[in-house]
């Protein structure tokens, strides 16, 4: 079981991983069109970074200043902290929880540096309690859970199955064997789904950072989503 | 009043699919939706009301998205509960922000200028408002 989940499953989750993002980036770009000359100067009058000449005069550090400040979640603070923090960690998690950094070392001859036991333990802490308090928020805010489907309630909990089951694997709650592989199939299933559903936002949303031009993009935006 | 202004009374079922089908980047957009909410606080509607139906993810997801959820089955009163989010509750400012990117006023106007076809729009003569 183990050997299977480790050897052609993994495979074929990685690439449908990759896959999946680059059919994604594809649509994105197909589905969305070039800023008209029109709309391009339009823009100037109401948002200043449609102003080339101020743009350009801005350094990287200013261009994030500027779209934070400019960003609605200013408004949200809290919100915007525990998101960015959950975000980031649950990518940084994975990389660099010491076991992975085995195996990876083990399959590749490559190795790759990793916390310490103890800090993986408080990220996988941190990022359930996190995923707790999103649900908690879909379930009780009035104008979220109007807007949240069944299918929007699953998404966190995939996410926190193979921190969950990890968790329990490497503390050895319960049955070690089943725990492991429940976390296996749990952290393939979610890297598919980081490819073809809603959950690949995580990386998605650096492109609308990239490409579209608003008020809140940190790069000057040359495409809209959406015709 | 509930009545459509023209003597339609029917939806084009096929006319419809066709326009849904043309329409691969709204049906898209709408997928990339993660229901965070925060598009809510930018939308001046909402934050004078506080009507959960009036976020703009709800009045998109409801009127776009309702139509490609039911693709061939939609109806006549499903179009006219839809002016009122989408006429009664959006002026198409434009101002609201999705973090995604997703140009919810463009998907908004795309609901209205179908229920538009088939007869269903403001009027005036009921309503200042127009709804």
């Amino acid at each position: 079981m183990y050997d299977f989940l480790m050897g052609p499953l993994l495979v074929i989750s990685i690439i449908l991983f990759f896959s999946g993002i680059i059919y994604k980036l594809y649509a994105l770009i197909r589905h969305s069109k070039s800023i008209s000359l029109i709309s391009k100067y339009r823009a100037i009058s109401s948002d200043h970074l449609g102003n080339d000449g101020i743009f350009k005069s801005l350094n990287l550090y200013d261009r994030l200043l500027l779209s934070f400040q400019n960003s609605r979640l200013k408004s949200n603070l809290l919100f915007l902290l525990l998101t960015s923090i959950f975000h980031l960690l649950v990518i940084v998690t994975p990389i660099g929880v010491h076991a992975h950094g085995i195996l990876f070392y083990h399959y590749s001859g490559i190795s790759v540096a990793s916390f310490s036991d103890k800090i993986a333990d408080t990220f996988t802490v941190t990022i359930v309690l996190f995923i707790t308090i999103f649900l908690l928020r879909r379930l009780f805010v009035l104008s979220v859970k109007r807007i949240t489907s069944l299918y929007g309630l699953m998404l966190p909990i995939i996410t926190a199955l193979p921190f969950v089951s990890g968790f329990m694997a490497y503390h050895q709650v319960g049955n070690y064997d089943l725990m492991i592989s429940l976390h296996l199939i749990s952290a393939q299933v979610l890297l598919v789904m980081l490819g073809w559903s809603r959950l690949g936002h995580i990386m998605f949303i650096i492109f609308s950072k990239i490409f579209i031009r608003s008020e809140f993009s940190v790069f000057k935006g040359f495409r809209q989503w959406g015709k | 009043m509930d009545e459509p202004i023209n003597e339609l009374s029917e939806i084009d079922q096929k006319g419809l699919k066709k326009i849904l089908r043309d329409r691969k980047d709204i049906k898209f957009l709408l997928s990339y939706c993660v229901s965070c909410g925060l598009c809510s606080e930018t939308c001046f509607y909402y934050k004078n009301t506080k009507d959960p139906q009036s976020t703009p993810s709800y009045k998109m997801l409801n009127s776009a998205g309702l139509l490609y959820k039911l693709n061939s089955n939609v109806r006549y009163d499903h179009l006219i509960r839809m002016k009122y989010l989408i006429w009664g509750k959006c002026v198409l400012c434009g101002r609201c922000f999705c973090p995604m990117g997703i140009n919810i006023p463009s998907i908004i106007a795309f609901a209205r200028s179908i229920c538009r076809e088939h007869g269903i729009c403001e009027n005036y003569e009921n309503h200042p408002r127009g709804i």
